[in-house]
């Protein structure tokens, strides 16, 4: 017997934010600094538990829930924040919260750090504006990889979006890779891509939104990828068969320092 | 009228005929991985131990922590990176992910956040629990998957995860 069909969107969201310190040059270069959301410490892409200051932050489904550690030692329950359905990821630069879900990335602003307040959102699948004029950039992977439901086309993509004004981000870019993306990671022009069973790819960020120009860098290949995380110079990745780090000293030549895999 | 009667008669007859008993059929879904509930909130610190599902990790200083879904969280120091070594491992049933500030390690445990001292790695201590503050998920049908899966049955305990199986006579379809 057959039971009912569900239309189900398996997309995987992941947000990374990226802060450029000066306006964009004429040039298109776009900036320096590297996201970093804990002074000691840094979670991937694909967390569902972050810290950002004396506060806890963690998704589940549908909701925040805000947890006071300004005593790490006796951490204390704050509240719950509602945010919608299939809430993935959560991610955060500066005053702000980036929580991922099916349907699109909820910003949040923790003006009142104890009870974060929605600023904006992006729905994917929602056409934009081209425009490549900004400082402050966000950066989704979506990968849609139904196999139940056929006429929902099976679609990989990379946004760009603009988040220069936090209560309009627009998309910059729609970049659709080779390969499914997973978590991600960013270094100054370069951006870290987990590709599941396809390994590891670094995109030059200035091709890919310029929408010219072979935009892929380098990859990493022999390896199961889920999630990238850049630390103390260093490239770390997690994926079915372990955690690796790398040297990217040559960005064009990526090479394994060392890794512990699942039989060691 | 009889003639209409007789040849639709006829066709239910054949149509009835034709249905066969039911055979056993085999789909390949997802099965769920259990836990009792008595053990769901057991927590253990253990010497090193090998990856099961290595899932996320977090960086903290010269650490790092592998988050092994579903089973606990290993904690490796990389202060030499080209040889890092395990030292420790929190069994954390349930486990999605974990975080650390000022040497307190932060995990979830299904409905629970729980919190340990790791300031001495050869003494890591349990502080706190914050019970219920997540809603259980996973625990009636596989997130983000379609297809056939074994039903749940609540009485088995939590569900850990959801895995690859070949199902005989699934019932459960989503």
């Amino acid at each position: 017997m057959k039971t009912i069909n569900k239309i189900f969107i398996s997309a995987v969201i992941i947000v990374v934010m990226g802060f450029v310190a000066s306006c964009s040059k004429s040039d298109g270069t776009i900036g320096t600094d590297n996201p970093k959301n804990s002074p000691d410490g840094k979670s991937g892409s694909t967390a569902r538990i972050i810290i950002k200051g004396d506060y806890l932050y963690a998704v589940d489904n549908s909701s925040l829930k805000v947890v006071d550690i300004s005593t790490p030692s006796n951490p204390s329950y704050v509240r719950s924040v509602e945010i919608g359905f299939g809430i993935e990821t959560i991610y955060t630069f500066g005053d702000y919260l980036f929580i991922g879900s099916n349907l699109g990335i909820y910003i949040y602003g923790l003006s009142d750090p104890s009870n974060p307040n929605q600023l904006s959102q992006f729905e994917h699948f929602t056409a934009c504006d081209p425009v490549i004029a900004s400082d402050t950039l966000a950066f989704v992977t979506l990968r849609n990889n139904n196999v139940c439901n056929q006429w929902i086309v099976a679609s990989r993509e990379i946004d760009v979006l603009n988040v220069k004004d936090i209560f309009h981000p627009y998309q910059l870019v729609n970049y659709i890779p080779q390969f499914d993306p997973y978590g991600l990671d960013r270094l100054n022009n370069y951006l870290f891509v987990c590709h599941g069973t396809d390994g590891v790819v670094v995109y030059d960020i200035n091709k890919m939104i310029a929408g010219y120009g072979n935009a892929v860098i380098s990859t990493i290949t022999g390896i199961t990828a889920f999630d990238a995380v850049i630390w103390q110079n260093k490239l770390f990745v997690i994926g079915e068969s372990g955690f690796y780090q790398y040297d990217y000293s040559d960005i064009h030549n990526i090479s394994l320092i060392s890794s512990i895999l699942k039989n060691q | 009228m009889k003639k209409i009667l007789i040849p639709v008669i006829l066709a239910a007859m054949i149509f009835s005929c034709s249905k066969s008993t039911p055979s056993t059929t085999y789909e390949e879904g997802l099965k769920p991985v259990y836990i009792s509930k008595a053990n769901a909130f057991n927590l253990k610190v253990e010497t090193p131990t090998t990856f099961t599902y290595p899932g996320k990790m977090f960086l903290y200083q010269s650490l790092i922590l592998v988050t092994d879904v579903g089973e606990g969280v290993h904690i490796l120091d990389n202060s030499n990176p080209v040889n890092p070594k395990k030292i420790a491992f929190i069994s954390i049933p349930g486990v999605n992910d974990a975080s650390i500030k000022n040497g307190i390690l932060y995990a979830d445990n299904f409905t629970d956040l729980v919190a340990f001292d790791i300031s001495n790695m050869s003494n890591i201590q349990f502080i706190k629990r914050l019970k219920n503050i997540y809603p259980l998920i996973n625990q009636l049908y596989p997130e983000f998957a379609t297809g056939y899966f074994e039903c749940a049955d609540t009485t088995k305990g939590y569900i850990l995860r959801w895995e690859k199986s070949t199902l005989t006579n699934p019932k459960c379809y989503r």
